[in-house]
């Protein structure tokens, strides 16, 4: 998928790879690849700054841990805020995407079939 | 390949020291993971793999960016609210002082105690409306992608809000200044260290703010070349 496409939805993306629990960034990458079957393509680090952004607007909270490797790693998990941005976005999403089919697919009342 | 890659992320990272190391901290474990779970036996070509998917480390240092400007934007508004609040406990402190020890102001000092304190009182007010605007202003907007023209426009204007409440609460400091100053004059006594001591913290505070605003301004400038859109 067009990496300028997904730029745009990239916060989304990284609120819903993290409803499934807290997780570090490469883990939230781990996450996207396996949801979405290696669809979306996007340098990795790019997840960072999104990360960092939705912590500093209050919809991610984080802490340092330390993996079983030894290396000190920042953990992520999503807000109450961040649990309602992502409702919200999920309703607005679908709400667009019906909305894209019924375009795409010709749908629109009154149009004939 | 790693320790290269992450020397130039936290050079292009330079303008957030405290942001380069986590962010470089977080890069070094996702870049291990990354090279440990790549299946290719060379582990050099593993780890040329890891950084090129990472991306290019000027790009995301421009995404950073626009956090760390966000972030500094904030701290300003706040240090700027809690300096007018403090220089506001001061002077209340040093007004209930001169109340107990019934230290009263020299007659020839009333009149020009009396322009001093009005310009203090307006330049006081001022400086709490701006304040107060300019952590909202700062509050209104989270960080966006990328810091692009109308994110520049809006720091720009923070940046104007910051130093007219800056400004107007230096005058007002000023003005507590010359106002301590006619009252103590200079018979210095125990009775003294009360005004002596809250005006110190009320100048420490100014200057708390100006060198934060100084600072920010300075930050902005070495992230200039990150600007581009």
């Amino acid at each position: 998928m067009e990496g300028e496409m997904l730029k745009g939805h990239l916060d989304m993306i990284v609120l819903a790879a993290l409803s499934a629990g807290p997780a570090h960034g490469y883990a939230v990458i781990e996450e996207i690849r396996r949801r979405t079957g290696k669809a979306f393509d996007l340098p990795e680090g790019t997840i960072y700054p999104a990360l960092h952004r939705l912590q500093q607007a209050g919809l991610l909270s984080s802490r340092w841990v330390t993996a079983e490797t030894g290396r000190r790693r920042r953990v992520y998990a999503l807000t109450r805020s961040g649990t309602r941005a992502l409702a919200d976005q999920r309703a607005v999403w679908r709400q667009f995407s019906d909305a894209i089919h019924a375009l795409l697919d010709g749908n629109r009342p009154g149009k004939p079939a | 390949m790693i320790a290269d890659y992450l020397k130039e992320l936290e050079g292009a990272l330079a303008f957030d020291p405290a942001l380069a190391s986590r962010v470089v901290t977080e890069a070094r474990d996702h870049l291990a993971n990354a090279t440990a779970e790549d299946r290719i036996a060379d582990r050099d070509e593993a780890e040329r793999r890891a950084v090129a998917r990472f991306g290019d480390p000027r790009e995301l240092a421009a995404q950073f960016a626009a956090i760390s400007l966000a972030r500094q934007a904030r701290r300003v508004g706040v240090v700027i609210v809690l300096a007018i609040v403090t220089v506001l406990a001061m002077m209340k402190a040093r007004v209930a002082w001169y109340a107990v020890v019934e230290w009263t102001m020299a007659e020839d000092a009333r009149a020009v105690a009396g322009v001093v304190l009005t310009i203090n009182r307006y330049a006081f007010w001022i400086a709490i409306v701006i304040g107060i605007g300019a952590l909202l202003h700062t509050a209104r907007q989270s960080a966006p992608p990328r810091v692009h023209a109308g994110y520049r426009r809006h720091l720009r204007r923070a940046a104007l809000l910051f130093s007219g409440a800056a400004a107007a609460l230096a005058v007002s400091v000023t003005g507590d200044l010359i106002l301590t100053a006619l009252r103590v004059g200079t018979k210095l006594s125990a009775a003294a260290v009360v005004p002596l001591a809250s005006m110190s913290v009320e100048v420490a505070s100014i200057a708390i703010v100006i060198f934060m605003i100084a600072n920010a301004s300075r930050r902005m400038m070495r992230m200039a070349p990150s600007f581009a859109d």
